[in-house]
């Protein structure tokens, strides 16, 4: 019996390159969700440290201004980490779940190479 | 033989797989979730109070809130801490209590809490909450 392992193996090649590729484009859009929502929170909290600063009454000192724009700067690091985190949790349950593919798929051949007794 | 490559294969294959799952990444955690969702919920409603209140909101009155969610914050740094991979979660955290503290002693400081105080540090609650929040729910 002649076996064809190059076709076998490109054929699982094809069905992970696909999903990893599909995977990548489903992250890209949630990526994109989590920026787009500390943006917009970013958005409120530097109007109000500007508003604090350049108030007529009262303004808020030189000092805490740069002080509240550091903790502000803590929040983009936040923002970062949250995705990094996000992003290993989906690469590691990607993997996870492709290596149950992987092994699926190579078993599945490997039991049709069994000879038939 | 061809068997026996075949049970070995077998064999290699199901060791992977269980090496692998005790690699996986953090995972969603209803308790944590639930941790953040709380702190968050308290200091939004801790802000939202300051701006219907207004200025007069003496520190002695406020400063149980601020150990209540110090204390929620706290128990989840704790879970977080036994949790794998958790790095950034952690550092999010403390970011998080830091701020706390920070809003605490700018109110401690003020005595009774200023407009510039509320609106300032109640935005950056609300954005390491959200973020915190946020991070817990897309867990998978």
């Amino acid at each position: 019996m002649s076996v064809d392992i190059n076709s076998i193996i490109s054929g699982v090649y094809n069905d992970f390159a696909n999903n990893f590729l599909a995977a990548i484009g489903t992250d890209s859009k949630e990526l994109l969700v989590t920026g787009a929502t500390y943006v917009t929170d970013a958005k409120t909290s530097l109007v109000a440290i500007g508003t604090a600063a350049l108030a007529t009454e009262n303004p808020m000192s030189w000092a805490e201004f740069k002080l509240k724009l550091i903790e502000e700067g803590k929040r983009a690091v936040a923002a970062f980490k949250s995705v990094e985190q996000l992003l290993a949790t989906d690469v590691q349950s990607f993997i996870n779940s492709q290596i149950a593919s992987f092994e699926s798929l190579l078993l599945g051949q490997l039991i049709k190479l069994q000879p038939v007794t | 033989m061809k068997k026996i490559i075949f049970i070995l294969s077998a064999i290699v294959v199901l060791s992977s797989c269980g090496l692998f799952n005790k690699l996986a990444a953090p995972k969603h955690n209803s308790t944590a979730l639930s941790l953040a969702q709380s702190a968050y919920r308290e200091d939004s409603a801790l802000y939202e109070s300051f701006k219907i209140l207004g200025t007069d909101l003496s520190y002695s009155h406020a400063a149980d809130i601020y150990d209540v969610i110090e204390s929620t914050i706290q128990q989840k740094i704790d879970l977080d801490t036994t949790r794998k991979y958790n790095t950034q979660i952690l550092s999010m955290d403390h970011t998080w209590y830091n701020q706390v503290e920070s809003a605490r002693q700018d109110h401690q400081r003020d005595g009774t809490i200023s407009v510039n105080h509320i609106n300032v540090n109640g935005a950056l609650l609300n954005q390491i909450g959200h973020i915190v929040v946020r991070t817990e729910t897309t867990y998978k």
